[in-house]
């Protein structure tokens, strides 16, 4: 009888609190989303299922947690904490990335660059919060959209914060759909929605062959706490288009950053625990990530409308919501939005060019707050 | 499992596309398989997959019992799936067994995050035939 006691009192279901349930709720909401609805499955699937696994009650001690050094679940997530999945995942965006449009019109750069306002504004609201400057720094990052540069920033400045700043920042990229369009309708008149871009020039091959080489320096210069992501994607970059290495190309971008999505997804959920994830910090991050992720895109459109005033050849405001670095969910909005108004507009390759440049700028963004918060 | 680039040449869609666009694409595609009778897109749902046809014969029920029917290689449905209004207008039914080659909203995306100008030229194809599309769906036709 004693023994079944213990037993029992070693189960789960003994173990369990409220938090564990709340927690194993949102799993099982990111599984379902991602299943029933095909909603971002590629990221829900393996965060909501990694929030199931972490938020198993266990007997503490057992090492069998995520946070309990020796588990098989920390020694994973080291992946995580050191920052090595978001450099293998920033390697394979490299590979799969064209930036023939961004080469066409480098004008369309500086909207990558003014979205990035979202990620200072909210580090600025964040501190006078009352956040640490590092713990404000990893929650503006978010402002970024860029999963795999918000873990990696988080990890370097405030490592107690990865779960929820990674589960606020996937979050908003995968509700891109439901965050940017109001903004950007909101923002801009029915005539600047119907702006036709002109055709992008052709860019050589020699074009995207340099740039790789000349934006790794021009960013890491810039920025050399950016290297650990820059470096890999430009090397990705470097790999898809010179041509001489397709077969390291393609892993790139298919098994190594399936391999770390993987990983990167499923211990970013198993890290959720409920007693270290719901708190009222988890909150206030959810909401600062949400106010982020706005200004970024209204940001965007705001300095599009302002680059307009002094234009000949006007800028379809629009393309100012795909400067964050959410690719290519916020260019694939952008596209939407613009095709509602006018089926024949197509907006999508400008959107792309404004996208890829949202991903490097959120990186230079993360490099430069290390450095300043170090 | 991918499909050989040779396997679109022949195509109407792919008719001016060069080697490196085919093999873009071919990479892309996945070949399935369709039972007689099974259904394949369902009118009002979300549109994610979009297809191309290899053989078979598909019907294709649009709205006040409008309907057409697609069995030229090479012909597409789903072309909502990358354009306005992203669901279904229709319901595709396979009348006989078989082929098609079908590529899902997302990995469309990448494939344009992958070669813009090449994601373009799809794009502007598909518009040609939603347009097409939405006014036999309409009853002008």
């Amino acid at each position: 009888m004693e023994l079944f006691l213990q037993f029992i009192s070693n189960t789960g279901f003994f173990l369990a609190e409220y938090r564990n349930f709340v927690m194993i709720g949102i799993g099982s909401l990111f599984v379902y989303l991602a299943i029933a609805k095909e909603y971002e499955p590629l990221l829900l699937l393996p965060i909501g299922f990694g929030v199931l696994i972490g938020n198993i009650p266990f007997f503490k001690g057992f090492g069998l947690g995520i946070y309990e050094q020796n588990s098989v679940l920390h020694y994973l997530y080291f992946g995580v904490t050191t920052g090595v999945y978001p450099s293998i995942v920033f390697l394979g965006l490299g590979a799969m990335t064209d930036f023939s449009s961004l080469l066409a019109r480098p004008k369309l750069m500086l909207l990558g660059a003014a979205a990035q306002t979202g990620i200072w504004a909210t580090l600025l609201s964040a501190m006078a919060l009352g956040f640490t400057s590092k713990e404000a720094a990893s929650i503006a990052i978010i402002g970024g959209a860029d999963g795999p540069t918000s873990i990696f920033l988080t990890a370097k400045l405030a490592p107690h914060l990865i779960g929820p700043i990674a589960i606020a920042a996937y979050s908003y990229m995968a509700l891109i759909p439901i965050i940017q369009p109001p903004i950007m309708r909101l923002l801009t008149s029915r005539e600047e929605r119907l702006i036709r871009m002109p055709e992008p020039r052709p860019v050589s091959k020699k074009e995207v062959m340099i740039f790789p080489v000349v934006g790794l320096f021009l960013c890491c210069f810039l920025a050399p706490a950016s290297i650990p992501l820059l470096g890999p994607f430009f090397f990705g970059n470097i790999m898809k288009e010179s041509g001489v290495v397709d077969r390291l190309a393609n892993t790139a971008r298919t098994a190594v950053i399936d391999t770390a999505t993987i990983f990167l997804g499923l211990t970013v959920g198993a890290s959720t625990q409920g007693d270290v994830f719901l708190n009222a910090k988890s909150v206030g991050i959810f909401l600062l990530g949400a106010v982020a992720f706005s200004i970024a895109t209204a940001s965007g459109v705001i300095f599009a409308k302002i680059m307009n005033l002094f234009m000949k050849e006007k800028i379809n405001p629009l393309l100012g919501a795909a400067g964050v670095s959410a690719v290519p969910g916020s260019a694939r909005e952008v596209h939407l939005v613009g095709l509602k108004e006018d089926p024949t507009n197509f907006l999508l390759m400008h959107a792309m060019a404004c996208n890829s440049s949202g991903v490097i700028g959120s990186a230079v963004c993360a490099g430069i707050l290390w450095s300043f918060m170090m | 499992m991918s499909i050989d680039a040779h396997i679109l040449k022949p195509l109407d869609f792919f008719a001016d596309f060069n080697q490196q666009e085919l093999e873009e694409c071919a990479a892309a595609l996945k070949p399935r398989t369709v039972k007689a009778g099974e259904i394949i897109i369902k009118r009002g749902t979300p549109a994610l997959t979009f297809f191309i046809i290899l053989s078979g014969t598909y019907e294709v029920d649009f709205e006040k019992d409008r309907s057409i029917v697609l069995e030229k290689k090479g012909e597409v449905m789903g072309w909502s799936t990358v354009v306005h209004p992203f669901h279904y207008i229709g319901t595709v039914k396979a009348s006989v067994e078989g082929e098609v080659l079908e590529i899902s909203s997302r990995d469309f995306f990448e494939l344009i995050q992958g070669d813009n100008a090449l994601g373009e030229k799809i794009m502007k194809k598909i518009d040609a035939i939603a347009s097409e599309r939405r006014t036999i769906a309409a009853g002008s036709q």
